[in-house]
């Protein structure tokens, strides 16, 4: 498990580096759905089954499947030579590491986050799903409905945003 | 055994990837994409620390996360769409229509 979990890992990483640094958007979706899919792979390691076939759903196929049909229906295969300021793109590119860094070091100061060395013994594989629903149709109902809401508005705004002007 | 701290760090790396692309990239599709592996980043330390704690309350969480992560994508690209069948280019640095 400890060698999938740094095989599935590299090929995140490689991935979402790749998704910046090729410059044709096509591309980049195509990584971005193999960092998704590795991604998956972690959720199984972490033996969240569901959210690994919900990672695998909704993102690898709903939404990568959204951006690809937007990226061929506005034909900008690749992006034009830079106008920006190349000082400009290092800096952010260096504010960006510096924020990184930040979040890495905090995480290594964590106490709480260094305590936690090995896996809970409550929980796992089995009765994942079940375990979910209970707790999601318990104590969680009202944000669950509530999100329902949140994508019919999200469904009604993009027709009403995509449609024709009279 | 992978400890907590290892799935921290991966958290934050694939966090820190989705910062400098949004910082770098120009096209407005390529910058969402950037936003969605930053809310996976999130995800994957909200499914750690709900497998190291032993509840499963961080995974429900993913599962909003995933629901707001959809809606958001949808909305995002109608938009670019739209200003796309406006202006013709989805360049951030062309997109000035608010600027006075």
């Amino acid at each position: 498990m400890q060698l999938a979990f740094w095989i599935l890992s590299f090929i995140a990483v490689f991935a979402a580096v790749m998704v910046i640094l090729s410059d044709r958007p096509i591309v980049s979706g195509l990584y971005l759905l193999l960092s998704f899919t590795a991604i998956a792979g972690i959720y199984l390691t972490l033996a969240a089954p569901f959210i690994a076939a919900m990672q695998l759903v909704v993102y690898a196929g709903a939404i990568i499947v959204l951006f690809l049909f937007v990226l061929m229906l506005l034909n900008q295969h690749r992006e034009e030579p830079s106008r920006r300021n190349r000082f400009v793109t290092f800096v952010s590119v260096v504010g960006g590491i510096i924020i990184g860094v930040f979040i890495y070091l905090s995480f290594l100061k964590s106490k709480i986050l260094l305590s936690y060395t090995k896996m809970s013994a409550v929980g796992g594989m089995k009765n994942n799903v079940e375990t979910i629903a209970d707790v999601m149709f318990g104590k969680y109902f009202v944000p669950f409905e509530l999100i329902s809401i949140l994508l019919l508005a999200a469904m009604v705004a993009a027709v009403f945003l995509s449609k024709k002007r009279v | 055994m992978v400890a907590m701290v290892d799935y921290a760090i991966l958290s934050a790396v694939l966090f820190t990837i989705g910062i400098v692309g949004i910082l770098i990239r120009r096209n407005i599709i390529t910058i969402l994409m950037c936003i969605e592996l930053i809310l996976n980043s999130v995800n994957l330390l909200f499914v750690a620390f709900s497998r190291f704690m032993g509840n499963v309350d961080g995974q429900i969480f993913v599962f909003f996360i995933f629901a707001v992560a959809a809606a958001e994508a949808a909305v995002g690209l109608a938009l670019v769409v739209a200003y796309f069948k406006l202006r013709e280019t989805i360049e951030v640095d062309e997109i000035k229509l608010l600027k006075g």
